[in-house]
């Protein structure tokens, strides 16, 4: 052990450390307090953003009901109205009974229609398969469309899960008599114990993800996704079509 | 009154301190989250640690063999309270840290058995230091993981974990040269006594108000 001859020296480069590394410490506290308070920030922010995206979600929903009505009316004005109109003005002129029944069989489909848009036909007694052919039924007069099934499982889905399934097919047959110019569209249906995939893909023009944002049907469909609880991926490129995949996890196929 | 009699007077405050916040404890023992009955337990041990040194300095006027004791006991006691705040989740920083506890523990015995067959001129401790610094790394490292993992804590928590951080950081610079501390004789060591008993007291005035606070927002 050596003698402390200069314990004031050895004191002083303690006190000197001391203060530093005091210093140190309550800098690196300052430092990581900061960080926390960043990381709140951002995680306020991102939440911030959900809630605003949440928002616009909800807005579209809305607005695409009130599109959803203002067609549904226009339907009855314009075509079932009409029908009925020209029923009762032929009926005043000279009754052909022929004729009568023609227009009433017409009256009657235009009037399932509508029906049928506003809530899908025994749902509950209906599988999804099913529910799909019907829709894209009248629409393979306009393009060829190709149907793939491939089912693996004896799972059932709860009438949400249809009724969602079958209003985004209707929204993207939609989009793509309005947009795409297509004459082909493949529908893949697969479903597994644990998934469900349904693939939809058109070989229309598509176009630029980057520049186009996403329309009323798109987020209608974000929406109705976010519902049942699935994901979905969009893919498109000009000139090369559209393509869409829609999974949905086992866990939320619902009770029946 | 002189400094030296000024700095044994003010050791007298540690104990009654760490009473109080020990009272307090096991007021709302039953109130209190995990963290807060492990930073009672760690008072308890410190009460334990300062009377009995203090009796078995009366009787053999040499109770330095305390000093791995109690660099141990807080080592064990704060490693249990970050064991809690994430190590549990994570086999590997179990084992980690069962082998460093059981690796101060055999340090500490070997130390003792060293400090007690040695005299006082010869001796040298640094398992308290080692201790320390540990736990000075345990707060850096619980700082650091939840900035990597972006997840944000509580000021609560925050607050604990800088104290810790602070305090033994301090405490690892005065005990480093323990040789100087205990054989200096200028008088100049009693310096140093001091500042180690005013840290000490703050930081159990602030542990214990973290186990009022707690207590307070459970009830």
């Amino acid at each position: 052990m050596e003698k402390w001859e200069n314990s004031g020296m050895i004191a002083q480069g303690i006190w000197i450390i001391l203060i530093f590394v005091f210093i140190l410490a309550f800098s690196i506290v300052l430092l990581v307090r900061e960080n926390f308070q960043r990381i709140t920030r951002v995680k306020l922010e991102e939440e911030k953003v959900k809630l605003e995206h949440q928002q616009k979600l909800l807005e579209t929903n809305i607005l695409v009901q009130e599109r959803e009505r203002t067609r549904i009316a226009a339907d009855i004005h314009d075509i079932l109205i009409g029908k009925l109109t020209v029923l009762k003005i032929k009926n005043e002129i000279a009754y052909d009974q022929k004729e009568t029944d023609e227009l009433i069989k017409d009256s009657i489909a235009v009037a399932r229609r509508i029906s049928h848009d506003l809530s899908l036909p025994m749902l509950q007694y209906t599988d999804l398969d099913q529910l799909i052919s019907e829709l894209i039924k009248p629409w393979k007069i306009v393009f060829n469309i190709n149907l793939k099934r491939d089912n693996r499982s004896k799972s059932l889905f709860s009438d949400n899960v249809k009724i969602q399934l079958t209003r985004i097919l209707q929204e993207l047959i939609m989009n793509i008599v309005k947009h795409a110019e297509a004459t082909t569209i493949d529908i893949q249906l697969r479903h597994t114990d644990k998934w469900l995939f349904l693939f939809i893909k058109d070989n229309g023009k598509g176009f630029d993800m980057q520049e186009n944002s996403k329309g009323l049907g798109l987020k209608n469909i974000e929406f109705r996704m976010q519902y049942i609880k699935g994901k979905y991926k969009q893919k498109s490129k000009k000139g090369r079509g559209t393509s869409y995949l829609f999974t949905l996890n086992q866990s939320e196929f619902g009770e029946i | 009154m002189d400094f030296y009699d000024l700095v044994n007077f003010c050791t007298y405050f540690s104990p009654i301190v760490v009473l109080g916040g020990v009272g307090i404890g096991i007021y709302y023992f039953k109130r209190l989250d995990i963290l807060r009955k492990i930073v009672t337990f760690y008072l308890l041990a410190m009460f334990a640690v300062d009377v009995l040194s203090r009796i078995i300095g009366r009787i053999y006027e040499n109770n330095l063999f305390f000093i791995p004791i109690w660099g141990f006991l807080e080592l064990f006691i704060f490693s249990l309270l970050y064991y809690f705040l994430g190590i549990k989740d994570t086999a590997g920083k179990k084992i980690s840290l069962i082998l460093i506890i059981a690796a101060a523990f055999l340090f500490t015995l070997w130390e003792i058995n060293k400090v007690c067959n040695a005299p006082i001129e010869e001796f040298q401790s640094y398992s308290k230091v080692i201790s320390t610094l540990l736990l000075v790394l345990l707060s850096l490292g619980f700082f650091l993981e939840n900035i990597l993992k972006k997840k944000d804590i509580s000021s609560d928590l925050f607050l604990l974990n800088s104290g810790i951080l602070i305090y033994y950081s301090l405490t690892l610079i005065i005990f480093l040269p323990i040789d100087f501390l205990i054989q200096d004789n200028t008088g100049l060591k009693f310096y140093f006594w001091f500042a180690n008993i005013i840290f000490m007291l703050v930081f159990y005035i602030f542990l214990i108000l973290s186990i009022w606070r707690n207590g307070k927002t459970q009830e």
